[in-house]
Parts: C-alpha cells; structure tokens; sequence
C-alpha cells in the first residue's frame, strides 16, 4: 500500500505545486525564475522517492539477463502500459495547452511555462515504468529451496 | 490467437489478418512502409516550414490513413489486437516492442516540445513539428515490429 502513497504523493505533489504556481496566483508571490527551480526541486525528490523503491525500481531499469521469465514478462507489460500512458498523457496536455493558450491569446512562453512542462515530462519519463510496476506488480518473497 | 470476444474486436480480428493484406507481410515491403511512413510528417513538417499552408493537412491525411492500416495489415495488427487476441508469444513480442520504443518516444517528445515553445516560429510550423511528433511517436512501436519482424516461414511439404 505505501508504494501506491508514494506513486500517487509524487505525482500529486508534482500537479500540486504546478497548480499553485499558474492557477492560485503563486507566480505572483515568487521572484523571477523561482518557480522554475521549485519545479526542478519537487521533479528531482519525486525520482528519488520512486528510486528509493529499490526492487521495483530495478525491475523497471535492470537489463533483462538479470531477472527471472516471470519478471520480464511483467516489465514487458508494464512498458506497453506505462507508453500508452505517457502519449495519451503529454498529447492530451499539448492539445489543452494549445486551445488554452489560443483562448487566453498567450502569445510567449517564460522561463518558468517551459520549465513546468519540462521538469513534468522528464518526472514522468524517468518514472514511469517503474510507478506502472509499483502500482500493478507484488514481488514475492523469495523462498529457499533447501 | 484465441477467440474475439465484441463484434469490434472479431471485426478487428479479420481485417488485420485479410488475405488481401498479404502483399505487405514480406518483410522487405514491410521495410518500405516503415520508410514511408517516417518520411511522411518529415515532409509535412518540412512542406510546413517552407510553403507554410493549412492546406498541407489534406495531403498528409490522404496518405496517411492507407499507410497505416498498411502498415497494421502487414504485422497482423499485433499492436491494435486486445491482449486476449493474442497468444503467448505475440503478446511477449508486442510488449517487447513497446519497450524498445519507450526511451526514443520520450526523446522525440522532448525535442518536439522544445521546438514547439521556440520564439519566433510561425503557427503552420509549429502545427507541422507538432503533428510530426505525435504522428513518429504514436507509430514507433508499430514501425519496429514491421522493420524487425521476420519473414513467415512457410511449410515445406
């Protein structure tokens, strides 16, 4: 169950901070430039909380010579998942993005817009697969055979 | 493959294993359309940017729709067939596919959004990068089982 907190946690922080900063007036209150490294920030924590699930994590990234049938079989489904996710996810965003700013007539992006989508698809890049296997796949206790 | 369940999926079923699509299921045809089908958004992108024209989309959806079901035709529509659809082994390559295509999709996404935010492009270029992108990674898996799937073997009697 925390891994499931921890996927939800990192993703939710990420959309959290994300909201505040364009949403809630929080550009505002922050100095130039600002929001940009406190995008870095929460993005950088989120992968390191996702790679502190160390066996998921490797299930995830460790070249397939190093795991069992069964576990490359649930990486290879977790790929497939964690793909059609990640299109759907950027180009349902891009689509938004772009009839959103043609009705608020934004016509120039700063620093801190492409950081956000940046720092968000980068988060998302990186841990995908793995949060995919976190949220689907139970790793057994291995037992001994003797 | 095991049996369809919904009439969509039955219908599916036999249109991506149709006799009449077995023109492309040698590998080398199948190398052609991978070809073409990377060249076709390169070219809109590319008709975008130096004869900027909305009008570029009709071209590129005209071509666009019998090359990919060409190309879903050609690998039996091993990414468009439910998981139930497929046996053991198709599923595992299907999969693996999907891997390979992963680090790539997120590459090609990150330098279309890059180009997509750059200053100064006008809006048809933007529309050409930006359809470009999704048109590459929408098809990538497809485009690696068709380039490296091998010929059928066919039974010596």
């Amino acid at each position: 169950m925390s891994r499931k907190i921890t996927v939800l946690g990192v993703y939710g922080a990420y959309a959290a901070i994300v909201s505040f900063v364009f949403l809630f007036g929080g550009k505002q209150l922050m100095l130039p430039a600002i929001p940009a490294a406190l995008f870095g920030i929460v993005a950088w924590t989120g992968v390191w909380l996702i790679h502190s699930h160390k066996s998921y994590w490797r299930l995830a990234n460790a070249p397939a010579r190093e795991l069992d049938e069964r576990e490359v079989q649930a990486r290879l489904s977790a790929y497939w998942t964690a793909y059609s996710l990640f299109v759907t996810i950027v180009f349902v965003g891009l689509l938004a993005l772009s009839f959103g700013s043609d009705m608020l007539r934004i016509k120039t992006w700063d620093v801190n817009d492409v950081s956000a989508l940046v720092w968000g698809v980068f988060l998302l890049g990186l841990t995908l697969p793995t949060t995919v296997m976190m949220w689907t796949y139970d790793i057994q206790p291995v037992e001994d055979e003797a | 493959m095991s049996t369809s369940k919904s009439k969509y999926e039955s219908w599916l079923h036999r249109s991506m294993n149709d006799p009449a699509l077995s023109w492309a299921h040698p590998q080398s045809v199948r190398r052609k359309l991978v070809i073409a089908m990377i060249a076709l958004p390169l070219c809109f992108t590319a008709a975008m940017w130096f004869l900027p024209s909305i009008w570029w989309f009709a071209p590129l959806l005209v071509l666009f729709v019998p090359l990919m079901g060409s190309l879903n035709g050609s690998i039996r529509g091993l990414t468009e067939l439910r998981q139930h659809q497929l046996d053991e082994r198709e599923g595992r390559t299907r999969d693996a596919a999907f891997r390979k295509a992963f680090w790539p999709m997120i590459a090609i996404g990150v330098a279309g959004l890059f180009l997509l935010m750059k200053p100064g492009l006008s809006v048809e270029l933007r529309a050409g990068i930006g359809f470009a992108a999704f048109i590459l990674t929408m098809t990538m898996p497809t485009l690696i089982l068709a380039w490296s799937l091998p010929d059928d073997v066919k039974d010596e009697d």
